[in-house]
C-alpha cells in the first residue's frame, strides 16, 4: 500500500497512523510534543491566574512528581532503553517529548560524563516574553529537580550541575547548559 | 541506507534523530504522546481537586481545553494538509488529534451523507478509568465537558458544524459498547 505523505485526500473511515509516511510521523511527533507542551502550560497559567505563581508552581511541582516517573517508565519501556550511566540518561534525553521541541547539543565526554546545552527553548522564550522573570524559577529550580529526576531514575548516584541559566542579559546566548556527571 | 532503529537499545549516537526510527517506533512513540498529554491533564486536574474541590477543578479543566481547542485542530491540518471545512475535513482533524486518541480508543465513523456522520466510539479508556475509579467523573466530562470539547473542535473547522450526543454514558454494564455515540451535521 502507498504510504501518504498527508491527509489531503478524502476522508478515510480506516484512518490509521500506520498509513502515513515516516516524513508525515515525524511531523505529527513533534505537533503532540507541542500540545504536551501546551497543555501542562495553560494549565499553569489558568492556576497562576487565579491563585498566584507559588500556588501554580507547586502544583507543577506535584504533578511532575508523578508524571515524570510515568514518562520515564513508558518511553524506556518504548524504546528499550537501560543502562546506569549518564550515556543512557543522554539516549533517554534524545528521546523525550521535550528535547524534540528544542535545538541542542550533547557532549559526551565518556560513558559517564556529558554536556548538555540547549541552544533554543521554547518555554524559555514564551518566559522572555511573559516578562514577569518566571524563569528564575523555572530554570533554576523546575528543571533542576526534572534532570535529577530523569538521571536518578537510571543511577542515584548521578550528578546534574548547571553550568549556565537563565535568566539571559545577551537573547543570542545559549539557553541553558548541564552537565552530568557519575563518579565511579 | 537510512537506519530503522526498533528502538534504542545500544550505544549512545550523538547524532540520533526520530527519522533513525522505524515507522512502527514511531507509532509507538505517538501512542505513549497522546498517553502522556491526556496524564498531564489528569494529574493537573486531581493536583486542583484535592486543594480546591471537583467544581473548581472541572472549571480549570473546561477553561484548559477551550483554549486548547482553539489551537489543536488548525496545528494538525497544517501538519497533515488537511483543507476545507466541511464535515469530512472536521473528522480527518478529529482522526488525528491526540486529544481524541485513536491510538489508545478504539472508535470509529460512519458517512451518511457528506453533510452528516456518526462517530462512534466502541472503547473509551478513559471512561473505563472513570468506572474504575468509581466516583462519578464520568457524569461531569462525558456530559458536560465532551460535548463542549467536541463542538470546539467542531467550530474551529466551521462553526455551522454541530456535533450532539446520541448515547452517553454511564453504562448498565462493563460489556456495554459503544461507549458513546456522536451525530455530526453541517447546518444550511
Amino acid at each position: 500500500m502507498t504510504e501518504l505523505t498527508d491527509y489531503s485526500g478524502p476522508f478515510d473511515p480506516e484512518f490509521s497512523h500506520r498509513r502515513f509516511g515516516k516524513e508525515t510521523l515525524l511531523k505529527l511527533l513533534e505537533a503532540y510534543a507541542e500540545y504536551i507542551l501546551r497543555i501542562d502550560g495553560f494549565w499553569y497559567l489558568a492556576v497562576m491566574e487565579k491563585w498566584g505563581n507559588e500556588t501554580a508552581f507547586k502544583t507543577d511541582v506535584k504533578v511532575w512528581e508523578r508524571a515524570q516517573l510515568w514518562e520515564l517508565k513508558v518511553m524506556t519501556g518504548v524504546l528499550n532503553i537501560r543502562g546506569d550511566d549518564v550515556a543512557t540518561v543522554m539516549k533517554y534525553m534524545q528521546s523525550n517529548p521535550w528535547l524534540n521541541l528544542c535545538e541542542y547539543s550533547i557532549d559526551l565526554k565518556n560513558e559517564n560524563h556529558a554536556i548538555l546545552t540547549k541552544y533554543t527553548c521554547p518555554t524559555l522564550f514564551a518566559l522572555e516574553k511573559e516578562g514577569k522573570g518566571r524563569e528564575r524559577l523555572q530554570c533554576g529550580e523546575i528543571t533542576p529537580w526534572t534532570f535529577n529526576t530523569i538521571s536518578h531514575f537510571f543511577n542515584p548516584k548521578i550528578k546534574v550541575t548547571p553550568i549556565k541559566v537563565p535568566p539571559r542579559t545577551d537573547y543570542s546566548d545559549i539557553c541553558c547548559r548541564w552537565e552530568f556527571k557519575l563518579e565511579r | 541506507m537510512a537506519k530503522q532503529r526498533k528502538d534504542y537499545s545500544g550505544p549512545l549516537d550523538p547524532n540520533l534523530r526520530f527519522e533513525d526510527f522505524s515507522k512502527e517506533t514511531l507509532v509507538n512513540l505517538l501512542r505513549e504522546y497522546q498517553r502522556l498529554y491526556l496524564v498531564l491533564d489528569g494529574h493537573w486536574y486531581t493536583h486542583i481537586k484535592a486543594k480546591y474541590g471537583a467544581e473548581e477543578a472541572f472549571d480549570f479543566d473546561m477553561k484548559v481545553w477551550e483554549t486548547m481547542e482553539a489551537y489543536e485542530p488548525g496545528r494538525i491540518a497544517h501538519a497533515l494538509n488537511i483543507r476545507g471545512n466541511d464535515v469530512s475535513a472536521y473528522l480527518k482533524v478529529l482522526q488525528a488529534i491526540p486529544a481524541f486518541p485513536g491510538l489508545i480508543y478504539d472508535r470509529t465513523v460512519e458517512i451518511i451523507d457528506k453533510n452528516h456522520a456518526r462517530i462512534i466510539v466502541n472503547r473509551c479508556t478513559s471512561l473505563e478509568y472513570f468506572e474504575r475509579e468509581g466516583l462519578g467523573r464520568e457524569q461531569p466530562i462525558c456530559h458536560n465537558m465532551e460535548p463542549k470539547a467536541f463542538q470546539w473542535t467542531a467550530s474551529a473547522v466551521n462553526p455551522r458544524i454541530r456535533v450532539t450526543p446520541v448515547k452517553l454514558p454511564p453504562r448498565k454494564s462493563r460489556d456495554e459498547v459503544p461507549h458513546c455515540i456522536w451525530d455530526v451535521r453541517l447546518e444550511e
